[in-house]
């Protein structure tokens, strides 16, 4: 306390100084309090760490809020997304487990592949000697096959195209049975004309097959109940046309390139799957 | 007599005792049966390649329609009348060949089942066809229909829609009693599965057998009172209920039953009661009313064509003595009429179905008009050894003739099955299948199998037992051969049988003794195997020769 009676000149000075310091303090303290702020508002622009907040905390707060995914486009398009995925991965889960029952089928001496049954990938192709995207898709196929060592290929006969189709298949299987299916197949699969019962028999003759033999075996019950199985597979995977391509678990319709083929090869790869794992798939 | 001619006579009655019979008897002669001609197999194997799509491959059957709109041409007519039309040519004509026919009714019936052929009904059992309101546009438009349950169900068999259930009941008869194969009284052998209703989800599944169906449908009847079951809600169509009829009888023939003379005695009642067929015109209706309990009356070709066949499976009489009024009302006119006349949306069915019921009612002259007629205007076309009349490029909404008159309105069930069951069908065709089903000793017979269908035709394989004889004609088929081959079985062991190839005889054989001449082999499960050239049509006549001591 200043003494009143003889320091009035200290009084009043002492009285400024006084509130220039409060001044000066209160100014100190909005600025602080600003930068405060502005550190705090500073994370609602920019992203905020959501590792301490639980999965019941969203779910309690998105019940009391359901509007935000009506309101948020983004929040919907996720959410389909979301919804399309897992049918995806359903979709995908079930071809597995539908190819995996049919190991038997897949691995028969009728079966012509290429490959090691062990290899990391598997292709099934569903064809028909007289499908054009199919005799499109020949030359891609061979080229995947001949780069990558660690895929398996599956020739599936699944004519649809009447009775030269059927005939076509039958004598594939044949020729397997005599071990010449892959020259077969790719004389088949490069003629320009589609294939009838004359040229199946002189295209077997050309590539070193006993055209008698190709002949009673196209005949055998064993071979038509063959590819009877091989039609019901392609039902079960909901193959409905030709080509189609099984790539690990995924699908692919319709004619394809090595570009796509190596593509879904390597994404399978990436991902890590494998015949029972899967994470991100094609349909 | 002298004994000179005592001795004579002796000697001509001993010479007869001891003389083999064959060539003396009636021997059987394969033009004295009945065969597939080379158009009757043309719609056969058509029928047959349609059966043998992919799930779902519809390539050939049109498109599906609207659901606004229930077509004629949906797919299941198509696929259930293929179903009967290659039952007609089984049993009238290859009675001794079943497998190509077994196996083709059972692709028939998977495709039946399969969703595109079905899952309509989730969309058109909310709606009352028949009620509908007029648009701002001066369109119509469905209103929903006001009952509690107004959603609709996506079952298509469990109540209503007999235009779907009832169809698939009649198919599931025919194979059951044609093949004498009850594969499908197996619990859930029909799975029916629709789209999942989510995202994530698994398919509705609905599972029904011959059984479930047959029971479904007769409840149907009773509940109904016997004034027949809706298709659509609110609307009963006398022809839709001939075929859960027809499924019926054959369930009862191999179930022992009852089930179907109590439906058909009340629904005839009801019939007759209200005047289902017009006693004045000799019409058909349109279609019953439920709720407002009024009948629609209609004149329509397809009409009485498609509620005539089928009823006249169990009530020839009537439907023979209505049939004079009704081609007299409908034919020749329908044949041509005037250039650019709009025919209608019926065009195509007035055809297709009327000549179907010409063909039961043993109308030959009209069959054959009607079929001359498509095949002149109709664009008929040969396809993978098959034969049927393309669809017109807008059969949906073209119905006008063409420049001369000339129907040229040609859709999927007319063009792909309902002219060739014309065709095929004889008189009282479906009437025998339903009133002369085989018994089991019909499957005791021999028969042939193991037929190379691809390469050969069969257009006719029938076992005469009066004769002892099995009958078999081939034909060269779609797939070019040099040679074919064929099984018969169930020959009886004890019997030598002449075998016969183009009315010559080429040897005997015998399953005891191992005999067969050239071009045949026993083999291991004691079946005959028989190889000839196919370059041409071969007939062959096994025919058991009467044992000496037999005759004695």
């Amino acid at each position: 306390m200043l003494n009143s009676r003889g320091g009035g000149r200290e009084n009043a000075f002492n009285g400024r100084f006084l509130r220039n310091m409060c001044e000066i303090a209160r100014v100190f303290l909005a600025i602080a309090m600003g930068l405060t702020v502005a550190a705090c508002t500073e994370g609602e622009t920019g992203p905020v760490s959501t590792e301490n907040i639980t999965h019941e905390q969203v779910r309690e707060f998105l019940l009391g809020h359901p509007e935000l995914i009506l309101d948020d486009p983004e929040i919907a398009n996720a959410i389909e997304r979301a919804r399309s995925n897992r049918t995806k991965k359903l979709a995908a889960s079930y071809r597995r487990s539908v190819i995996e029952d049919q190991t038997d089928l897949l691995n028969s001496p009728l079966t012509p592949s290429s490959g090691e049954t062990s290899a990391e990938v598997t292709i099934i192709e569903f064809y028909d000697y007289r499908c054009a995207p199919c005799i499109a898709s020949h030359s891609g196929l061979e080229q995947v096959r001949s780069t990558d060592s660690n895929v398996r290929i599956v020739y599936a006969q699944l004519p649809t195209f009447g009775s030269h189709s059927i005939m076509a298949a039958r004598a594939a299987i044949a020729a397997q049975r005599q071990g010449h299916f892959e020259a077969f197949h790719a004389a088949l699969m490069t003629t320009n004309t589609h294939p009838d019962i004359d040229s199946i028999y002189a295209t077997a003759a050309e590539v070193g097959l006993n055209v008698e033999k190709l002949r009673a075996d196209m005949r055998d019950p064993q071979v038509i109940q063959y590819l009877e199985r091989v039609r019901l597979l392609a039902e079960a995977l909901d193959v409905t046309g030709t080509p189609v391509f099984i790539v690990g678990s995924a699908i692919l319709r319709g004619g394809t390139t090595a570009d796509e083929l190596h593509a879904e090869i390597a994404r399978q790869r990436a991902q890590g799957e494998k015949m029972g794992e899967v994470s991100n798939v094609t349909s | 007599m002298t004994l000179r001619s005592r001795f004579i006579t002796a000697w001509i009655g001993a010479t007869l005792l001891v003389m083999p019979t064959t060539g003396l008897a009636a021997d059987a002669n394969p033009a004295n049966y009945p065969s597939l001609s080379t158009m009757q197999m043309g719609h056969v194997r058509h029928m047959i390649n349609l059966a043998n799509q992919l799930d779902g491959d519809f390539s050939l059957m049109g498109e599906t329609d609207p659901v606004y709109y229930m077509s004629f041409h949906a797919y299941q007519f198509q696929i259930a009348f293929a179903a009967y039309a290659l039952a007609s040519a089984h049993y009238h004509y290859t009675p001794a060949h079943r497998d190509l026919y077994q196996e083709a009714s059972a692709q028939l019936v998977k495709r039946m089942i399969y969703k595109d052929v079905w899952d309509y009904w989730a969309h058109t059992s909310k709606f009352d066809l028949t009620d509908r309101t007029e648009t701002n546009s001066g369109g119509e438009r469905m209103v929903n229909y006001s009952e509690d349950d107004w959603y609709g169900w996506i079952d298509p068999n469990i109540k209503k829609n007999i235009m779907y259930s009832g169809h698939l009941l009649q198919m599931l008869g025919l194979h059951a009693v044609l093949f004498d194969d009850d594969r499908y009284d197996e619990p859930g052998s029909l799975t029916f599965r629709f789209a999942p209703v989510a995202y994530g989800e698994d398919p509705i599944v609905m599972e029904y057998d011959h059984n479930r169906l047959a029971k479904v449908i007769h409840e149907q009847f009773v509940e109904d009172r016997f004034r027949g079951i809706e298709c659509e809600r609110n609307a009963v169509y006398a022809e839709c209920n001939q075929h859960p009829i027809l499924g019926l009888m054959h369930y009862d023939f191999k179930h022992g039953t009852q089930l179907s003379p109590e439906v058909r005695r009340e629904f005839k009642k009801t019939m007759e009661h209200r005047g289902y067929v017009s006693p004045e015109t000799h019409t058909t209706m349109y279609f019953l009313k439920v709720k407002q309990d009024e009948v629609v009356p209609g004149t329509y070709a397809w009409g009485d064509g498609w509620n005539g066949h089928a009823q006249h499976a169990w009530d020839k009489e009537y439907i023979e003595s209505i049939y004079p009024y009704q081609v007299e009302r409908y034919m020749p006119d329908m044949l041509r009429g005037w250039p650019f006349e709009n025919m209608g949306w019926t065009a195509s069915f007035d055809f297709g179905w009327f000549a179907l019921l010409a063909s039961e009612v043993g109308d030959t002259e009209t069959v054959q008009a009607m079929t001359d007629y498509a095949d002149e205007h109709f664009e008929p076309t040969w396809r993978d050894g098959g034969y049927y009349y393309p669809n017109s490029p807008d059969y949906t909404w073209n119905f006008n003739r063409d420049w001369l008159g000339y129907i040229q309105n040609v859709g999927p069930v007319t063009g792909n099955v309902l002219v060739g069951f014309a065709r095929i069908n004889p008189k009282d065709g479906l009437w025998e299948i339903y009133n002369r089903p085989w018994e089991k000793s019909h499957f005791a017979e021999p028969y042939i199998t193991d037929v190379e269908y691809l390469e050969a035709n069969v257009t006719q394989a029938v076992y005469d037992p009066e004769k002892e004889a099995l009958i078999v004609t081939l034909t060269p088929g779609p797939v070019k051969s040099e040679s074919t081959s064929f099984t018969v079985r169930q020959l009886d062991p004890t019997k030598t049988y002449s075998l016969i190839k183009d009315g010559e005889g080429v040897g005997e054989v015998n399953q005891s003794s191992g005999t067969t001449p050239p071009g045949a082999d026993w083999q291991e499960d004691g079946s005959l195997r028989i190889v000839t050239g196919l370059s041409s049509p071969h007939s062959f006549v096994l025919q058991a020769k009467p044992s000496r001591l037999a005759e004695l």
